[in-house]
């Protein structure tokens, strides 16, 4: 009988450990973004001020919709795409083209997405017949960033006298539109993620690529629906990036693809696929820009700053890692 | 009679041996400077005319994807021409160890070029490629300053200056400042002093350092400086990161004046001011360093200045000067900056000086279409 109930304990305990620690996995970052903006608020003068909660919301904005955008990749088990930056510019010196031409700033946002997710159906269908995403992605990257500079011969690109800064500053409640639509993106993507049939195969995908392909789901196919998620993200960030500043060029916006990557990473979604959510991307934006904010306002010089949020983000991201290692066994 | 013992021959005959290498050692040495292309001046011996007869400038410079350097390569290229140089440009991708990679591939081509002209990727640890290519030709450096480490192989610095700059802005914001004063306009600072907010140039970035120093030098306890904040990226996006982040910190205490070391930068700073509220031109004065990115919001008055920073000066300016040290094969000490003229200055065959900078005039809304230097508009001086 006591030996039957201590197979059973034995039994029941590893799982039941195993759902603490994906509830922890789970909650950890939203825990620890509630607890750093509670104790921040308390302990730093002006934190908790509304310019600067606006600020911080602000900064997040861009980078956090090309982190929720990449998060369907990296669960699908591709990885990152290393070439974020030259074609979040693309989109940008697009947008700024088409609007200056049409003389409508929706225009060129329309031409800046669609680029953009012709890119991500093509580099979706070079990585889903199975080439190296990181190379693609990489290669994709400079072809793109040398085309730019060819085209555009490194000038600055605006769009000359139409306005195009409606899209950056356009505000309700004193909360510019970048705010508004990251908050939608998170939103979409979390639904498109974890409640469609697209969402379930993506982490499939990710999380046993064999098992996915027994299944009856595509590789290829679910590979360039992901693709094509961090595409619209791409289009639109490169579109408010270019009307907040009202300019691009070819070398700008050099540390985005890091930035991204990192938000993603301290989001908890797992480099090797199958786990991951696009609010978690979010957050994992959101801690980065707010840490470096509160720094700030202490004083802290740029090169400690940089140090300690890169040693947060190591910690945070090898913590999630262990957590997920003891949650599978 | 006697004939030298057999001992004796082989002295003889080692001596003329060493005879024959001293001698052929010497005929190479001069066949290879009377190459084509080869070092046309040496140390005190010119050639004592500035037309180059067709011999090579070699130039190491970073990716011309950037609209300064396109204009500053493009310029180099005009005045090389107009001086009979034939110019070689090797660009590379703002990456120290490219470039160091590229000087060693040109050195062992074996061609031969009148002198080098070198923007370093990164100075502070270019001195090894300068070093080598200096064993070969004369190093002509520009854009970045000569590191003291360089500095004994560095024949002559052409270019910006950095301290210039960072002096024209400072002495920009004096003037700003006692006009304001004039018109009745009160500071918020400690004693009437303007509370100034710095967005600098990438922490690290020698640029930025003699950019901050030299306008901390230039307005001694003038301003209540409340922050130097470090751009991220040295451009509009970084501009604006880093003001996004630090204006909220003290709109409590009122910002007065933002400097930003280029006017790229400055485009993010004036986005990041309206979104918190500021007006840049009315609440808040932009004085800002180079005059690059797009210009629309200095042409609108938002910001309040800039300092003329010209890829077109610059690439002639490092052609000229090495022309003229190839023409005297000698060099003045100290250092001059060139008077903004109208008319482009005849080059005369006469030494460089070890420095020779740029002139830094201030650009305004007002004063920018009127421009005329060497016989430029303004957009022209800038490449566009």
């Amino acid at each position: 009988m006591s030996s039957t109930a201590s197979i059973a304990t034995n039994f029941i305990a590893p799982s039941q450990r195993g759902s603490v620690i994906r509830f922890v996995t789970s909650y950890t970052l939203p825990l620890l973004v509630a607890a750093v903006f509670a104790v921040a608020a308390i302990s730093t003068p002006d934190f908790a001020t509304f310019a600067n909660l606006r600020a911080i919301l602000i900064n997040t904005s861009i980078v956090g919709i090309i982190a929720v955008a990449m998060t369907a990749i990296t669960i699908s088990g591709n990885f990152f795409s290393l070439g974020i930056a030259s074609s979040t510019v693309l989109a940008g010196i697009v947008f700024l083209a088409v609007s200056g031409l049409t003389g409508s700033a929706l225009a060129g946002l329309g031409a800046a997405v669609m680029l953009s997710v012709a890119l991500g159906i093509l580099q979706g269908l070079i990585v889903g017949a199975g080439l190296n995403p990181v190379i693609t992605t990489l290669a994709v990257g400079s072809v793109i960033y040398g085309l730019v500079a060819i085209t555009t011969k490194g000038a600055v690109v605006t769009a000359g006298s139409v306005d195009v800064a409606w899209l950056a500053t356009w505000n309700f409640l004193e909360i510019p539109l970048p705010v508004y639509i990251f908050v939608l993106f998170i939103a979409v993507a979390w639904f498109l993620t974890e409640h469609t049939l697209i969402g379930r195969n993506i982490h499939l995908l990710g999380a046993n690529r064999a098992t996915a392909r027994n299944s009856g789901i595509s590789p290829r196919a679910t590979t360039i629906w992901a693709f094509i998620a961090f595409g619209v993200g791409l289009g639109v960030a490169g579109a408010l990036n270019a009307s907040q500043l009202h300019q691009m060029q070819a070398n700008d916006l050099a540390g985005l693809t890091m930035d991204v990557i990192a938000a993603v990473l301290v989001g908890g979604t797992a480099v090797s696929g199958g786990e991951g959510s696009p609010t978690r991307s979010a957050l994992g934006a959101l801690l980065i820009v707010a840490l470096g904010n509160i720094m700030l306002l202490h004083g802290l010089d740029n090169g400690w700053r940089v140090f300690l949020v890169g040693g947060i983000v190591v910690v945070l991201v090898v913590a999630l890692h262990v957590l997920r290692k003891v949650s599978t066994r | 009679m006697k004939f030298p013992s057999s001992r004796a021959w082989r002295k003889i005959a080692v001596g003329f041996l060493a005879a024959g290498l001293v001698t052929s050692t010497a005929a190479c040495s001069t066949s290879s400077s009377a190459a084509p292309g080869a070092p046309a001046a040496s140390q005190g011996k010119g050639t004592g005319t500035t037309d180059g007869g067709g011999a090579l400038l070699k130039v190491f410079m970073p990716s011309t994807s950037n609209v300064y350097l396109a204009a500053a390569s493009q310029s180099i290229k005009d005045e090389a021409k107009a001086l009979n140089y034939t110019v070689n440009i090797v660009e590379n991708n703002w990456d120290q160890t490219e470039q160091d990679q590229q000087v060693q591939e040109w050195l062992a081509t074996g061609e031969r070029a009148a002198a080098v002209l070198m923007w370093p990727a990164g100075a502070a640890a270019a001195t090894n490629s300068i070093r080598l290519l200096s064993a070969q030709a004369p190093v002509i450096q520009f854009n970045n300053l000569v590191t003291p480490e360089a500095s004994k192989y560095v024949t002559a610095y052409a270019g910006v200056s950095d301290t210039g700059i960072g002096k024209e802005a400072g002495a920009n914001a004096l003037a700003a400042v006692e006009k304001l004063k004039a018109e009745g306009v009160k500071f918020h600072g400690p004693d009437g002093r303007p509370n100034v907010v710095e967005i600098r140039f990438t922490a690290g970035y020698a640029a930025g350092d003699d950019r901050e120093k030299a306008f901390a030098e230039a307005t001694p306890g003038a301003f209540n400086m409340l922050a130097v904040e470090p751009t991220p990226t040295v451009d509009a996006q970084g501009g604006f990161k880093a003001a996004s982040q630090v204006i909220p910190r003290f709109l409590g205490q009122g910002i007065d004046i933002v400097y930003a070391h280029s006017n790229d930068v400055a485009n993010g700073v004036v986005q990041a001011l309206e979104q918190n509220g500021l007006k840049p031109g009315k609440d808040v004065i932009l004085i800002t360093g180079t005059s690059s990115g797009d210009m629309t919001n200095l042409r609108s008055g938002k910001i309040w200045s800039a300092t003329l920073q010209s890829p077109v000066i610059e690439g002639a300016l490092v052609v000229r000067t090495a022309a003229q040290y190839i023409a005297t094969g000698q060099v003045q000490s100290g250092e001059v900056t060139i008077e903004s003229s109208s008319a482009k200055p005849e080059l005369k065959v006469e030494a460089p000086h070890a420095a020779t900078y740029m002139m830094n005039p201030q650009v305004t809304a007002e004063n920018n279409a009127s421009f005329d230097i060497w016989g430029l508009s303004f957009d022209k001086l800038m490449g566009k």
